[in-house]
Parts: C-alpha cells; structure tokens; sequence
C-alpha cells in the first residue's frame, strides 16, 4: 500500500533534516537525562541548525540579522519532545561543521517550540547563556 | 550661563558619576541609540539631562532673580542575558542530577534584566536624594529644594541573546535663575548710542536727555 504524501514528507526529512545538511545535536531534557542519538536507528542524533535569524529591529523597522540559532528535528528520532514551559539544553556546534565542538544553549521561555505532529518536525529557539 | 546648566553638569560630575562605583556608567546627553552589549550587567547607563522648566508668573519681572523648577529626565537602560551552569553542562564527566539542577537554577534574561534595572533605580534614587547631596554637587543654598517625582519601565526588548530594559526618573529640583540679560555687542561700530530725550509736545525747551555711549 502506498504512503500518503504526509507520511512521505516525513519519512523523507531523513533527507531534508538528517541528510547533507545535517548537524550533531545534543538535547538534555529537565531531569538531566542526554539525548544524542536517535531512536528509530540508534545513530547519532542529527538536525538542521541554522545560526542566524532574520527580524525587524523594533526601533526602526529595519531588517536585521540576529544571532538566535534556531534548531529543527525530526520528531520521530526523539525519545521526548521538548515541550513549552520546559527547560532543556541544547547542544550544538560552534560552527557548521560535524566536527567542531558542541556549545551549550537553553531553550528560549519566550519562544516556545514550533512543529506539530502535522510534519513531523520540530522547530527549537535557542539562546546562549551567560556563566552563572 | 543659566544655573540649570551648571546643576546639570554639577549631577553628573559631582554625584553620580564620583558615587556610581563601578555599578553604572553615566552619560550626560540624550543617546539615540544604544546596543544591548554596550550596556551588559554592570555597564548599564544612566543619561541626565535637562527635560522641561517651569517658572512661576512672577519670573517676566525685569529683574532676577527667577525661581526655576527644572526637571531632569534620568534614563536608565539596562540589559542582561540568561544565564546557567555552563561548566556543567559542558562536562562530559557530570551526573544527571547536576545537569538537571543546573537546568532548575537557569535564570532567563528578562528576570536578570528586570532585577538589574530595579537595582539601578534603588542606586540612583539613594544617591540622589542622599540628605549629603541636597545641594547636588553646587555649594549650600544653591538647590532650595529636590525631590524625584515618578519613576517609570518600560517594556523590555527582546535583543538577541539579550533582553533590555529602559526606563526614566524625572528628578526635579528649584533653584533660581539671574537675569544677566544678553551682553552687549561692542565691537566695531565704537559702542552704541542711546538716546534718552524726553520728549514733551509743544515744548522746546522742556527737551532732557543724555546722549550715552555704552561702554
């Protein structure tokens, strides 16, 4: 039997998310716990990063470019889906490269999780903290 | 030069700056824009400068001196970022139980950016109004009276990793003006010449007057 196109499209950001664009990221979830490698083959935990996000200055109007990393899943590779209210952290590297080393984030409280189930992803906005 | 100047500049140098310890940076002029990282933690700014002046009906009188009821604007801005255990969390060797109350303990930016900005309005506000500096910096008798009258937040912003709080204190304070008038141009036309001849119709003789030469 075939798939309907929305199990397709999810079955395919094997491709789009975990594919050649794909980064090493790291979760931890609020009990402490790491979450690194995915759950539908046991690889290492893989998504898109992107490290800078378009916004307009709300001074001005302008458009400006910010440095928010945003992170995007595949939700089916989580063993649990961070959810609004939570804090976790999120490692990612420093720059895009697989290799470079991970730096630490906490999900941004005033921007909660995107994606639903509807496709299969979830959209994560991260910000880097300062040494407490 | 008009005294509100010479207490603006006296507040700035005299009371804020010497008494800010390290907690604040103080800006004399209206700033038009201002980067979150310029004002990180302990670099929040404190701008003072002249806003309105009120002056009773009696200040249109030809001689001084007026009482003059100044108002300055005190900006503050402030910003922070959130902030965790990091070397926790960047510790391969660290239990779960560390890492989750690392993530218990992570404080976001808009709670270090408001209790920064509370802080700053309870330093400024206590140097201030210190009974020490009633005078504001100027000698005894200068200020006859000073006093805050609200203090205002607004809105934080969201600014990146960073989140920045403004606001403003209105400190107004009564001092009096002299009236020195606008001095007098006596350059190359040799003085001016004012006549002061009392003129009465009809009498030629009755004519008074002294020719002056302002010197």
């Amino acid at each position: 039997m075939s798939l309907n196109l929305r199990a397709q499209a999810e079955r395919e950001l094997e491709f789009t998310l975990e594919g050649e664009f794909q980064l090493p990221v790291e979760l931890v979830d609020p009990q402490g716990n790491i979450i690194n490698t995915s759950v539908l083959d046991g690889s290492p935990l893989r998504g898109q990063v992107l490290y800078d996000t378009v916004k307009e200055n709300p001074d001005t109007g302008a458009t400006i470019i910010s440095n928010e990393p945003i992170v995007v899943l595949r939700r089916s590779s989580l063993a649990r889906v961070p959810k609004q209210g939570e804090t976790w952290a999120v490692r990612i590297p420093i720059s895009p490269s697989t290799t470079a080393p991970l730096e630490s984030f906490t999900l941004n409280k005033d921007r909660p999780p995107e994606g639903g189930s509807s496709l299969g992803i979830i959209r994560i906005y991260v910000v880097r903290d300062a040494q407490s | 030069m008009m005294k509100f100047i010479e207490l603006k500049d006296s507040i700035i140098c005299n009371v804020l700056g010497p008494q800010a310890g390290g907690q604040f940076q103080v800006v004399e002029y209206q700033r038009q824009g201002k980067s979150a990282e310029e004002v990180l933690n302990l670099n929040r700014m404190v701008q003072v400068f002249y806003g309105t002046g009120d002056f009773p009906k009696s200040a249109g009188k030809p001689r001084g001196p007026v009482s003059h009821d100044v108002t300055f604007r005190v900006e503050l801005t402030v910003s922070a970022s959130a902030c965790t255990d990091l070397a926790i969390l960047d510790n391969a060797g660290s239990t779960a139980e560390q890492r989750a109350t690392a993530l218990r303990n992570t404080l976001e930016a808009g709670s270090n950016a408001d209790k920064s900005f509370d802080e700053l309005v309870d330093l400024v506000y206590q140097i201030l109004m210190d009974a020490r500096n009633f005078d504001l910096g100027l000698s005894k008798g200068a200020v006859a009276n000073r006093w805050v009258d609200r203090i205002e937040k607004n809105d934080p912003l969201d600014k990146g990793e960073y989140v920045l709080l403004t606001g403003s204190m209105l400190l107004t304070c009564r001092i009096s003006e002299d009236l020195t008038g606008i001095p007098l141009d006596t350059s190359a036309q040799g003085g001016k010449i004012f006549d002061t001849t009392v003129q009465v119709d009809g009498d030629e003789v009755a004519k008074e007057g002294v020719e002056q030469t302002a010197t």
